[in-house]
């Protein structure tokens, strides 16, 4: 290699480097254009990679409910009665029973609905309306948990009773994590709202979590049509 | 850890200098080049162990009867081994390879998150320290894939499975994370005029690898979670007096595990992309083949998971459906190793050791991809899964493919890394006796799963006929050793010693952008951030 | 320095690979390629030499590439490489090639597969239960009057199974515990004991004999010892066989000995000893599968065996024999009695 050396050319008193061989950066950018910022690729992959953890457990469910003869959704004191899941943990609204995860599910979706709203306020600059919208956001999903929270006390099972009872608490336990997450994430973004770091230009939090939301709340319709409808 | 102190740094490029010097500046690092230096470092002391467990079990069967181990601890040493080599060194080594190179190959100053870089490390030695802690309360002995129901309660009471199941999930969040930071580096952070036609094949098999890592890692880590709540909290996932079906595990598995082979994998034959061209003084052939087959590879790797099923009494359509493809995806692998052999073609080869580790692994990596095929056929696997074959395969490919690449791309790159060269005698000395003792360490074993001998077990006392070619194997595990160490006192003398010739920004010669910077280079990568018009963009004057 | 480099690295590579395909080729009888012993190793082996065959023309061609390419484009004074991107024709000539090679594999296997896996084709002579446990294979026989057992059971043995020559023979697989895989190597065909599923194969051996075989599925500690030897009798030969077996299993359900074989089986006695056909598989101490057929027991210190021996050595064998393994349990009188009893039937 020494002699390899001597037969370089000499540039300006010294030998040359490689990176004089480069041409000169006249574009005036540190990194070819790409299509969307940091930010929001991680967030797109973050999605993804969440998306194959429901995705897996899903398939779980699907699997087990497949290959099991007597597969039987047991919902509480519906184990001989009824071959149809049963929504018994219920609650009175004026008189009519309504089952809890109706209200739930309700409240997701409007939650949704609200950040969406939230977004396009501040898309417009409108940092008052983005606040206004975020607040129900979080209050809806507050709701949410904890309409869950106490639908698994009026459930009258427990993990451990059987496949479904498994696949259930864990499957919508790990919804319940998620949206858990989604709220802290929404007050974040809430806070930074009311110290006004956000503009239309700049809003990149709000967009991120609005994704992640709405990502929780597809995977919601998943579970609820699959656990409670299909069963 | 002196060996990367910065070379005389060009002042251009205002940086702000690190708040703690040391063991904390260490700690805190979010520098991409040292977290690299810590993966790597973690990575192979972690292969040390896993290479030591290896020895232990390989001195075990060198005997039809050896008395070294007991059962218990040979399916421990097994276990362990296994997990150890697969999360904890070659998937997380190509991280670390990555960290330190990507950045540099794509003209980036560092990883586009660089504290979620730096939590990535730290989750990855938590990991591994929650799983190496099992051996205080008694190893997982159900192997690295823990099939249940034996791997359940009743039959894996130890706390070690949980701790198993556990670190492998801290160590998920910690591929994850990396993968997407990997991801959105080379997707953001590419220099000026480097199309995606224009960044390296290195970087090219990273981003497939990281694609299947943050898709298929999810399935690991939700079966993990229904093993680990049956075994901790009552449910009854796998409890086959419940109804459950023990394949469930094996579905979710390897859905995550065969693209987790593949994950392995195609960082080497990045590496291999980037080291043949360089050491023939040609450009690689094929270039657009060669991404695309990293892809397609990608693609066709989450459709071929059963195959690793053809015995569990799975549906004949399933059969035929998986060994076509799994078949299919021997196909783009083939062109790789087809525009490896024409990218030496009518070159100007140069055997450095970084040159003769990537021609061994063309050499055996081929012989890996064979024995595949043979496992692909439905019927051949009948007789071979579970087997020794499927050992001498698996090492095959992981040995001959991903640990060949490894000591190709520590001896193309370490000089970037510290600025020193690696000694050459050493290096081809090292070469020689790893590729000796590699074949004699996995080739009988091709012959040994033929005679029926099964994987996993402890002793063969039934068939001492089997003793002779087990004896050679361990002959050879033993030279791999000898090798290794031979690797270590190479690197200690010449680097850590000081010992090695001082290495310029380019001393192979390379035309890719991480030459272009300094030896070891400064903690701003680039004084200015380079512009490319081409693959090679130190070679821009040559015709192509 | 350069060349003696070049060519130690090459003469290695060289030898090892010439070595290395010689050495399959070497064994010419034995393992199941070279020597399949029934009709679906037979069909497999078929397969698995068309497919070498095509692997070592793959391998030849790439590993003596690699090598001319190393010894003629080795760097050298006056020697300038050559510089082009890719060779469109070649390029599409390696990926047809392989592709057609990989599904002319994939039809090759698929047309197996189905005489393979036909377990219900209409020519199945025996249909036999295996169940696997940790760590051992139960064959169950079919109900046939020829396994009837006194107690109107039917025949059952561990480890062993024996087959008639050329019948098809359908293993009907289930397991107790863990999951477990058949597999006798030379016989062809492996299937999965998986619990809480029914898996099935066939087997058919062509000449008589002994083919060993194992669980195949890592099961647990004893997983390396859970072994299978399937023996294939002439037909003439088997009716037998299956008197014989009957008998032995017979003499350990006779009732009149029933207390006892409970009795040993109940205790410590079955972590030392094997009877085979019974679940004690101890190895610690010597077998006692014939226990009343031999010479002495303890060693030679006891002799002949008979009653008044073998009460003496349970009552206390270090008393008899100090420095022996086996301690003494303090048995009642009664158990002893019982004991000796069955064990005096081990012939």
């Amino acid at each position: 290699m020494s002699s390899r050396t001597e037969e370089r050319p000499i540039v300006r008193g010294r030998r040359e480097r490689p990176r004089d061989r480069l041409p000169t950066n006249d574009t005036g950018l540190e990194a070819q254009p790409g299509r969307f910022t940091h930010g929001m690729w991680a967030c797109i992959l973050f999605v993804s990679t969440e998306a194959m953890f429901f995705f897996a457990l899903f398939t779980t469910y699907f699997f087990l409910r497949a290959r099991i003869p007597n597969w039987q959704p047991i919902f509480q004191r519906c184990a001989e009665e009824c071959d149809k899941p049963h929504w018994n943990s219920t609650t009175n609204i004026f008189g009519l029973p309504v089952p809890i995860v109706a209200i739930n599910t309700i409240a997701l979706l409007a939650s949704s609905v609200t950040m969406q709203f939230a977004v396009n306020a501040i898309k417009r600059g409108d940092r008052r309306g983005l606040r206004n919208w975020l607040i129900p956001t979080v209050i809806l999903g507050i709701w949410f948990i904890s309409g869950q929270l106490y639908e698994y006390t009026r459930l009258g099972f427990l993990p451990d009773n059987g496949i479904f009872a498994a696949v259930f608490f864990t499957l919508t336990g790990f919804h319940g994590a998620h949206v858990t997450g989604g709220i802290l994430m929404n007050s974040l973004v809430l806070f930074r709202t009311v110290k006004g770091q956000f503009s239309a230009q700049r809003h990149l939090a709000v967009e991120a979590a609005s994704i992640y939301w709405h990502f929780v709340d597809v995977v919601w319709i998943g579970l609820f049509t699959v656990i409670y409808i299909i069963g | 850890m002196q060996w990367t102190v910065m070379a005389t740094a060009e002042q251009t490029f205002p940086i702000a200098r690190p708040r703690y010097t040391g063991i904390l500046e260490w700690i805190t690092t979010t520098d991409h080049k040292k977290i690299g230096v810590l993966y790597l470092f973690t990575t192979f002391f972690f292969f040390l162990s896993g290479g030591l467990l290896a020895l232990a079990m390989r001195t075990q069967l060198a005997t039809p009867d050896g008395h070294i181990l007991t059962a218990q601890q040979y399916n421990a040493a097994f276990t362990m081994h296994g997990t150890t080599m697969v999360f904890l060194f070659v998937v997380p080594v190509w991280t670390g390879f990555a960290n330190y190179i990507i950045p540099l190959q794509l003209g980036a100053r560092d990883m586009a998150f660089p504290r979620l870089n730096a939590l990535s490390y730290w989750l990855l030695l938590s990991g591994g320290m929650l799983l190496y802690s099992s051996f205080l309360v008694g190893p997982p002995a159900a192997g690295w894939t823990s099939y249940v129901p034996l791997s359940t309660k009743p039959f894996s009471p130890q706390l070690g499975q949980d701790l198993w199941i556990i670190g492998l999930t801290v160590l998920g969040f910690s591929s994850i994370f990396g993968a997407l930071n990997m991801i959105v580096t080379i997707f953001s952070l590419r220099a000026p005029g480097m199309t995606f036609h224009r960044i390296t094949l290195f970087a090219w098999s990273v981003l497939v690898t990281s694609f299947l890592l943050v898709l298929a890692m999810p399935f690991l880590t939700v079966a993990g979670v229904l093993l680990l709540f049956d075994r901790l909290a009552g449910t009854n996932f796998f409890s086959v007096g419940e109804g459950a079906d023990p394949l469930l595990w094996q579905y979710l598995f390897w859905f995550f595990g065969h693209p987790e082979v593949y994950i392995m994998i195609l960082p080497g034959f990045g590496v291999i992309s980037e080291v043949l061209p360089v050491f023939s003084r040609k450009p690689i052939f094929g270039y657009k083949m060669i991404a695309y087959a990293s892809v397609a590879i990608g693609f066709l790797s989450f459709g071929v998971f059963v195959h690793h099923m053809f015995v569990a009494g799975i549906d004949p359509v399933l059969q035929v459906f998986f060994m076509s493809s799994t078949m299919l995806i021997a196909v783009p692998t083939g062109v790789k190793v087809f525009s490896w052999v024409g990218t030496l073609w009518g070159g100007s080869l140069r055997f450095k050791t970084s040159m003769l580790f990537a021609l061994g692994f063309l050499a055996v990596f081929t012989i890996g991809g064979i024995s595949g095929v043979f496992l692909a056929s439905v019927p051949v696997d009948i007789q071979l899964s579970d087997t020794y074959y499927v050992v001498a395969h698996i090492h095959y490919v992981l040995v001959g493919g991903a640990l060949f690449s490894f000591f190709a791309a520590a001896y193309y790159w370490i000089p970037k890394m510290s600025g020193r060269l690696m000694s050459e005698k050493l290096g081809t000395i090292q070469f020689l006796i790893f590729f000796l003792g590699f074949n004699l360490a996995f080739y009988p074993m091709h012959q040994l799963g033929i005679e029926g001998m099964p994987r996993r077990t402890y002793h063969y006392v039934q068939s001492p006929e089997w003793g002779l070619l087990n004896l050679i194997a361990t002959i050879g595990v033993y030279l791999i050793a000898l090798s290794i160490t031979i690797f270590i006192f190479n690197f200690l003398s010449s680097i850590v010693m000081k010992g090695g010739k001082v290495a310029d920004d380019d001393p192979w010669e390379g035309d890719t952008l991480e030459w272009a910077t300094s030896s070891p280079p400064p903690p701003y990568n680039f004084a200015r951030i380079p512009v490319v018009h081409s693959a090679r963009p130190l070679k821009e004057d040559v015709p192509h | 320095m350069f060349s003696v480099r070049i060519r130690v690295a090459f003469g290695v590579i060289t030898a090892l690979v010439i070595a290395l395909l010689s050495s399959t080729a070497a064994l010419a009888d034995g393992p199941w390629p070279n020597d399949p012993q029934g009709p679906q190793a037979k069909a497999i082996a078929d397969l698995y030499w068309i497919m070498f065959v095509a692997a070592v023309g793959v391998l030849a061609i790439v590993d003596g590439a690699i090598i001319y390419a190393g010894i003629k484009f080795r760097e050298r004074p006056g020697h300038v490489a050559q510089q082009f991107h890719g060779h469109n024709f070649l390029e599409l000539t390696w990926t047809v090639v392989p592709t057609l090679m990989v599904v002319s594999f994939a039809v090759l296997s698929w047309q197996k597969l189905d005489f393979i896996n036909n377990t219900r084709g209409g020519d199945v002579g025996m249909v036999i239960q295996a169940q696997g446990q940790q760590w051992q294979w139960t064959f169950s026989y079919p109900h046939e009057d020829r396994f009837k057992l006194l107690d109107g059971t039917y025949l059952q043995t561990s480890e062993q199974l024996d087959i008639t020559v050329g019948t098809k023979v359908r293993v009907e697989l289930s397991a107790k515990d863990v999951i477990h895989s058949f597999w006798v190597p030379s016989i062809g065909g492996k299937k999965d004991a998986v619990p809480g599923r029914a898996t099935e194969l066939w087997i058919q051996a062509d000449k008589p004999g002994t083919y060993k075989g194992q669980c195949l599925e890592f099961c647990g500690d004893g997983h390396a010892d859970m072994l299978i030897t399937l023996v294939a009798h002439p037909v003439s030969d088997y009716d037998a066989w299956a008197v014989a077996a009957v008998k032995d299993a017979n003499r350990l359900i006779d009732p009149l000995t029933k207390v006892g074989h409970d009795t040993f089986l109940s205790l410590a006695c079955v972590g030392c000893h094997t009877v085979k056909g019974t679940t004690a598989g101890g190895k610690i101490g010597p077998e006692l599968t014939h226990v009343a057929s031999q010479k002495s027991i303890a060693g030679g210190v006891l002799s002949p065996v008979d009653e008044a021996n073998l009460t003496r050595w349970i009552k206390d064998p270090p008393a008899v024999k100090p420095g022996t393994k086996m301690p003494n349990y303090n048995l009642s009188d009664q158990q002893i009695h019982d004991i000796v009893q069955w064990l005096l039937t081990l012939k």
